[in-house]
């Protein structure tokens, strides 16, 4: 792998991994939704020394240039951080609907309790 | 108090709710309910001189969200029976009564209000086509036709209304074919009845910004859902 395009994953991997780590401990970003980002920026990290791995792998597969090995599977890894990530705002929802729908409920209740039709 | 109720999602129609409780009140003397989606207008103002029941969402979440609230106080309330009614003053508060009526005559959970059976009514084509497509979906898996399965306006038994009211299948933003389909699973007697709503190309508010391929798209994806899962 040439020297430039190992310089540039690792890079990219400690970045990441630095910006998500101050951001959790600034309070920015849950402990537990962050631990995705952390494996995903170590994997890419490690990306940069793996190249007696990858090139094998790569070159049976029918890839070229092994870096483009190394973005293909760190591009799936991002689709399924984005999955997990629409679950959670899935689950978001919902939960704000619920929550939502019974604090107009008990404000009505509480209007009605202090005398009168309320409205 | 009634034992009947007219539900009224509302959401920033401070211009129209006004005249929507009024004429209501002239055609029924049944208890009225606005539910206020986080309306940034007067809407709540306009509906508290009025005397009329109001419950305010704290946040906007949605036309379906909104139907849902309603229910779910017409659940809690032990109401027998809903009306749906749009509160931007589009259905014509007499087709209540048609409604009631073919409700108690074919013996049906839901009546929905039908736009086309009442005559002609124009509609954007790329609205009309998605709606042609569900409803034949609808009639293949219910045996019924409907011609305007997204209509707002609709009446509901108490069974029918209780069971949407805790329903995790019951859409935030717009209930669809896909809830026809969902209550004629799940047991519930649903046909159609003509009435009168009055065209605003314009003030098709509600239903607005979904593009049609993703309308389409989102159609399919829920009515497939309903008829390969289990029970709520």
């Amino acid at each position: 792998m040439p020297l430039g395009a190992r310089v540039i994953i690792l890079l990219a991997g400690l970045t990441l991994f630095v910006l998500v780590f101050e951001m959790v401990r600034k309070g920015r970003f849950r402990e537990e939704l962050s631990v995705v980002w952390l494996v995903l920026s170590v994997v890419v990290a490690s990306g940069a020394f793996l190249d007696r791995v990858i090139d094998p792998i790569a070159k049976r597969i029918g890839i070229y240039y092994p870096p483009t090995l190394v973005f293909l599977f760190v591009f799936i890894l991002l689709l399924l951080a984005l999955l997990y990530f629409s679950i959670v705002t899935s689950d978001l929802k919902g939960k704000v609907k619920e929550l939502s729908q019974k604090v107009a409920m008990l404000e009505f209740q509480v209007r009605e309790s202090n005398g009168g039709k309320p409205s | 108090m009634s034992s009947s109720l007219v539900i009224i999602p509302a959401y920033n129609e401070a211009s129209h709710i006004g005249g929507v409780i009024d004429s209501t009140r002239s055609v029924v003397d049944w208890d009225l309910l606005v539910v206020n989606d986080g309306s940034e207008d007067d809407t709540p103002e306009v509906v508290k001189q009025k005397g009329v029941y109001l419950i305010n969402h704290p946040v906007n979440l949605g036309y379906g969200a909104a139907l849902q609230t309603g229910f779910r106080f017409a659940k809690e309330r032990n109401y027998d029976a809903v009306v749906t009614m749009d509160g931007d003053g589009q259905h014509d508060p007499m087709g209540i009564i048609t409604l009631k009526e073919v409700a108690e005559r074919e013996g049906a959970d839901v009546v929905i209000g039908s736009r086309f059976l009442e005559g002609p009514y124009r509609m954007p084509i790329a609205r009309r086509i998605g709606s042609w497509l569900f409803s034949q979906i609808a009639r293949a898996y219910t045996g019924r036709s409907f011609t305007d399965p997204t209509s707002g306006f609709q009446f509901l038994k108490r069974r029918a209304f209780s069971y949407l009211a805790s329903s995790v299948h019951y859409p935030l933003d717009y209930p669809d074919v896909n809830i026809i389909i969902l209550l004629h699973k799940r047991g519930f007697k649903v046909v159609e009845a003509p009435v009168r709503m009055f065209e605003s190309p314009d003030r098709d508010s509600m239903h607005r910004g979904l593009s049609p391929v993703v309308y389409v798209l989102r159609m399919f994806l829920a009515i497939t859902l309903i008829l390969i899962k289990k029970e709520d």
